[in-house]
């Protein structure tokens, strides 16, 4: 259909805004969401996007087959509907009172999920309106709007970053909507656009002061709590595209992890720091090296009994200064301490500097901005001691779906490898009954030392307190010498035995009494001959960890529900994974909504044209290229993930390269001369393969820039991308364009299945990688399109 | 005759001083079993919830008498804020505003009983909140002490406290951290607001002989009740009682 009333030009700057606007929406979003929820919530909005763009399809069917309006009032609209629809979404999401705690409690609360998504596709549906309108312009000026749409796309993954650094993402959705009203009023003529225009921006403008300039956080994480101690006050704040960081004086609020109950010494006042409304650590006002020393009553200090003075220590990034405070009270001769979050850094080093007595600014400290995997890459330092960040609170299992690149075996024998010939690696976890985290750490160092081939049981040392686990991992076997002064450091503190080389059962839960010594007989049984046994039969799953299988903190096997539902009774729910749980709930719901969306509504409207065999042809052609794109998308994205330090990053390279080069891909489709029975069959099979060796040769690829800057990995993320998403982007315009050779009439089905398909497919990927492994999730990628390729074969072909 | 006479008459007056003790007896039980639910004999609706309120208490194994005695006592509808107040017999902690909540009964009951306290023991309560387990305590013994860090909730807790009869309980506003030392030594001490870490200053005013209840770990993930006792000797230990997290919360 030619559009005259637009010139060529405009239209195609649209599409490019549009696109940018688009993507710039979609991870604006997912940053709304993780201050208000969680931030490991990206599939989330991805599943959205995949939502809006397959119901902005039956839309515009709708509207063609029932409607008189023109392709250009048409795309007006969805303009205006989509500068109006930005901030309605966020009002609207606001509106929806999800709270994914009780989500255990309150089964009802899943259904908030399906209303959090309804009310957030609203853009992406007008966005699609939009673009697919464009696409029905003159066929010659096709691919430049492709063209344009990818671009856009591809640079707003990019710049929303660094805005992100600028601006809220409520002040960039407010003004990606600004800027698209904008564009919808530039060079309009007639009466009623013009004062559509103006209804509109008035409209906009009223939203937007009613539009709260923050996300509500919810009740549950711990900023609301602190704020609400008296005396509290934030002291300073950063926001980026890795967070919000806020630092809160709380003078009401005392704590060190774990502290023994035999401590006598004082604390310095803290600043508490607030990642995204959690807390996340505690900085120390004017601390000296010897304020310090009450952490000496914490069982982060056992790495110190076995090394005094340790000469070189490496500190991963933790977000508070526990960690560094016990190096500086043991006073360490040369420390590396390590920020992920750039944020934190600038906070720690600059902004609280004065404040903290500048730790950081001592001449034995050096605080790098780098992930700890991307920094060992770097160094060729040997260390005394690794001392990795505490881990283990529980979030009530909302962490469960989210990838850990520090906890693998992958990354721990990085760190082994980097220690000195009398070397240590040390952690600490909170501690739980029934034992989790702590039980898969032991089960982890056992996996590294046997890896290293040392003897786990004489090489490992964990003691625990009332609420916190450390375990240390000696390069040398531990001494008699060593572990008499470990026995000694506790016996004074109450910190009771979890594993010496020479433990005797009479040592162990005598301080911090459990029913069962359940964390010296898990050791016990993981260290020994019955681990496999006691693996296969633990109420958790306490596998190691992999690259392949990075959920550290996922412990539910596949039915272990009913398992712990016997073993506690009516408190299981408990510990129930609300992070599974969502994810559950929002496959569930969204492929519900895109069934009833994307996919019903053609029945009535286009019926269920051709022959059976053919239906089933072009359905499974198309539901199995949606769900191969999108599981492959969405492994690349929770692998990345753990490449380029955080979900953000990894789903503005990732959504932008898959983007750009699959819109490339769509557009050389065109050009290609063979016939097309022939193209689509090599093309769809030069995928699966292509993806086969991908996973075989991911990791080896990886590493070649694992220690460069960000932006470089970025780009080498999207220049990885590149060689799939190419011919990726190709099949589903050729599926298309075949169609229109002789079952034109299924058109309709093929776009529906396929984003019915790509939303299915975008919740259903984290599901199987925290089950199987980013792996299966690539072979069964690999298995549709080779499906793919193989049903091609029968589309038309002329 | 006389004999027979006196002894008909003994008999009647046997009889009669007999059914006197019943009556009397039947008084005072009606009169205990309607002080025992003090909120109950204003409104049978509660009384009701109230019962099925501490029946699911004893269905989870709580099954101190004393303690169920104390708790039937105390009206928890009076301590819950108006908005929340329909919920105030369910066994779920209810939003008392300012960030706090007043416990789930269950809780209650357990980390009272695990107290063990007894008419002279001296107790001290960190986090008044709604007054509400202050007045189970006071139920106990004579002898509490409670601090709270929020002044307008102290306040709050103050005149309910008052209302309801409990005048003898002590109030403070503060930081419970520190604890209580001009009052201390404890035979209890219980901690009722979610606590990150056990603070030592309490563990030095626990009395030798002594326990403290303390709930830690974040408030939406699970939370572990933990008992600290202080031997003869001064020698501290710790144990772990349960899991007691999340309940739903409930809002207005």
């Amino acid at each position: 259909m030619t559009d005259h009333s637009d010139s060529p030009t405009r239209l195609r700057v649209t599409v490019f805004l549009v696109s940018l606007v688009t993507i710039s929406v979609e991870l604006a979003l997912m940053r709304e969401l993780a201050l208000r929820f969680w931030e490991h919530l990206a599939w989330l909005i991805i599943s959205i996007a995949l939502l809006g763009f397959g119901v902005s399809g039956t839309i515009l069917l709708l509207l063609q087959r029932f409607s008189s309006l023109t392709p250009p009032v048409l795309r007006h609209l969805s303009l205006l509907g989509l500068a109006l629809s930005i901030p309605l979404s966020l009002g609207l999401g606001q509106a929806v009172n999800l709270d994914l705690i009780q989500m255990v409690w309150q089964p009802t609360q899943v259904l908030r999920i399906g209303l959090l998504e309804m009310a957030f596709t609203l853009p992406f549906i007008f966005s699609g309106m939009y673009i697919g309108l464009a696409l029905q312009d003159d066929p010659a000026r096709i691919p430049g709007h492709y063209g344009a749409s990818f671009i856009g796309s591809g640079l707003g993954g990019i710049l929303v970053l660094p805005a992100l650094f600028l601006f809220p993402p409520r002040l960039i959705m407010c003004g990606c909507s600004v800027l698209i009203l904008a564009a919808s009023l530039v060079g309009i003529r007639g009466a009623a656009r013009i004062a559509a225009g103006c209804g509109t921006a008035l409209v906009l403008a009223l939203m937007f002061w009613r539009l709260p300039h923050a996300p509500q956080i919810s009740d549950h994480k711990d900023f609301p709590q602190l704020m609400a101690m008296p005396g509290s006050e934030i002291v300073a704040s950063h926001s980026g595209p890795q967070g919000l960081v806020q630092i809160v004086q709380a003078p009401a609020f005392h704590g060190a992890p774990g502290l023994s109950l035999h401590n006598t010494r004082s604390l310095p006042d803290q600043f508490l720091v607030i990642l995204d409304g959690h807390l996340a650590g505690t900085l120390y006002q004017n601390a000296t090296a010897e304020d310090f020393a009450f952490l000496e009553n914490t069982t982060m200090a056992l790495a110190y009994q076995l090394q005094e003075n340790p000469s070189r220590v490496l500190i991963g990034p933790e977000a508070g200064t526990d960690q560094l405070g016990l190096v500086l009270y043991h006073g360490a001769g040369k420390i590396t301490a390590l920020a992920d979050n750039s944020s934190l850094a600038q906070i720690k080093k600059v902004d609280m500097a004065s404040r903290m007595g500048d730790p950081y600014g001592r001449p034995e400290v050096s605080l790098l901005t780098a992930t700890l995997r991307g920094y060992l890459h770097n160094s060729e330092t040997l260390y005394s001691l690794i001392d990795l960040p505490m881990t283990g609170e529980d979030f009530g299992g909302l962490k469960s779906a989210a990838t850990n690149a520090l906890l693998t075996l992958d990354t721990l024998r990085m760190c082994f490898s980097q220690l000195a010939e009398d070397g240590l690696l040390s952690i600490t976890t909170h501690a739980h009954v029934p034992p989790r985290e702590s039980l898969r750490l032991v089960n982890l160092f056992a996996d590294l030392l046997v890896d290293s081939n040392l003897d786990p049981g004489a090489h490992l040392a964990v003691i625990r307190s009332w609420a916190t686990v450390t375990l240390v991992a000696a390069k040398t076997q531990i001494t008699f010498e060593q572990a008499g002064r470990i026995r000694s450091f506790s016996e004074a503190r109450g910190f009771d035995l979890v594993w010496l080389p020479d433990i005797s059962p009479a040592e162990v839960n005598r301080f911090h009494v459990l029913d069962d010594p359940q964390y010296y007989l898990g050791a016990m049984s993981l260290l020994g001959d019955r681990k496999s046994r006691f693996i296969a039969t633990y109420i958790y799953d306490l596998t190691s960890p992999r690259d392949s299988t990075p959920f550290f903190h996922h412990f539910s096997r596949g039915l272990s529900f009913l398992e712990l539902s016997d073993q506690l009774g009516k408190r299981s729910r408990s510990y129930a994974e609300i992070g599974k749980l969502l994810l559950i709930g929002a496959l569930v719901q969204a492929s519900l909504l895109a069934l009833v969306l994307i996919v019903l509504p053609l029945l009535p409207i286009v019926g269920v044209p051709g022959a059976k065999s053919e239906q089933l042809l072009v359905i499974g052609f198309f539901s199995a290229i949606g769900c191969g794109f999108m599981l492959l998308e969405m492994s690349f994205l929770q692998r990345l993930e753990m490449y380029l330090g955080h979900p953000l990053y990894a789903a503005a390279a990732v959504l932008s390269g898959f983007l750009f080069f699959g819109g490339i891909g769509s557009i050389l489709s065109a050009r290609i001369k063979a016939p097309p029975n022939r193209r689509h069959w090599v093309i769809g099979l030069a995928i699966a393969l292509l993806t086969v060796f991908y996973l075989m040769l991911l990791d080896i690829f990886l590493s070649l820039a694992g220690g460069a800057h960000l932006s470089t990995r970025m780009a080498t993320v999207m220049v990885f991308i590149g060689p799939l998403a190419l011919p990726m982007g190709m099949m589903f315009p050729l599926g298309m364009k075949r169609l229109g050779y002789g079952q034109s009439k299924m058109i309709p089905w093929a776009w529906s299945v396929n984003g019915f398909t790509s939303v299915l497919a975008t919740l259903l990927a984290p599901l199987l990688a925290m089950h199987w492994g980013f792996n299966t999730v690539g072979w069964t990628a690999a298995a549709c399109y080779g499906l793919a390729a193989l049903l091609s074969l029968g589309l038309p072909t002329r | 005759m006389v004999t027979e006479t006196s002894g008909n008459r003994a008999l009647t007056r046997g009889f009669m001083s007999s059914k006197a003790i019943l009556l009397v007896l039947a008084f005072v039980l009606l009169f205990l079993l309607a002080s025992s639910g003090s909120a109950a004999a204003d409104d049978p609706k509660t009384d009701k919830a109230m019962q099925q309120m501490l029946a699911v208490i004893s269905g989870y194994g709580m099954k101190d008498p004393d303690v169920l005695k104390a708790m039937g006592r105390v009206p928890r509808h009076e301590f819950v804020p108006d908005e929340n107040r329909r919920y105030s017999y369910q066994d779920t902690p209810l939003a008392i505003g300012y960030g706090q909540t007043i416990s789930q009964p269950f809780i209650v009951a357990e980390m009272t009983r695990q107290l063990q306290l007894t008419p002279t023991s001296k107790v001290l309560e960190i986090g008044t909140g709604s007054g509400y387990q202050a007045a189970v305590l006071a139920e106990l013994t004579s002898r509490v002490y409670s601090i709270e860090i929020i002044e307008p909730l102290l306040d709050r807790a103050r005149n309910t406290l008052r209302e309801n009869g409990y005048d003898m309980i002590n109030l403070r506003h503060g930081d419970g951290y520190y604890g209580w030392p001009e009052a201390a030594p404890f035979d209890g001490i219980i901690v009722t607001c979610a606590a990150g870490e056990i603070p030592p200053p309490l563990v030095d005013q626990l009395a030798p002989g002594g326990r403290m209840l303390i709930p830690v770990g974040k408030r939406f993930g699970t939370q572990y009740l933990i008992l600290v006792t202080k031997d003869q000797d001064g020698s501290v230990s710790s144990r772990n009682l349960m899991a007691v997290r999340f309940v739903p919360l409930v809002r207005k």
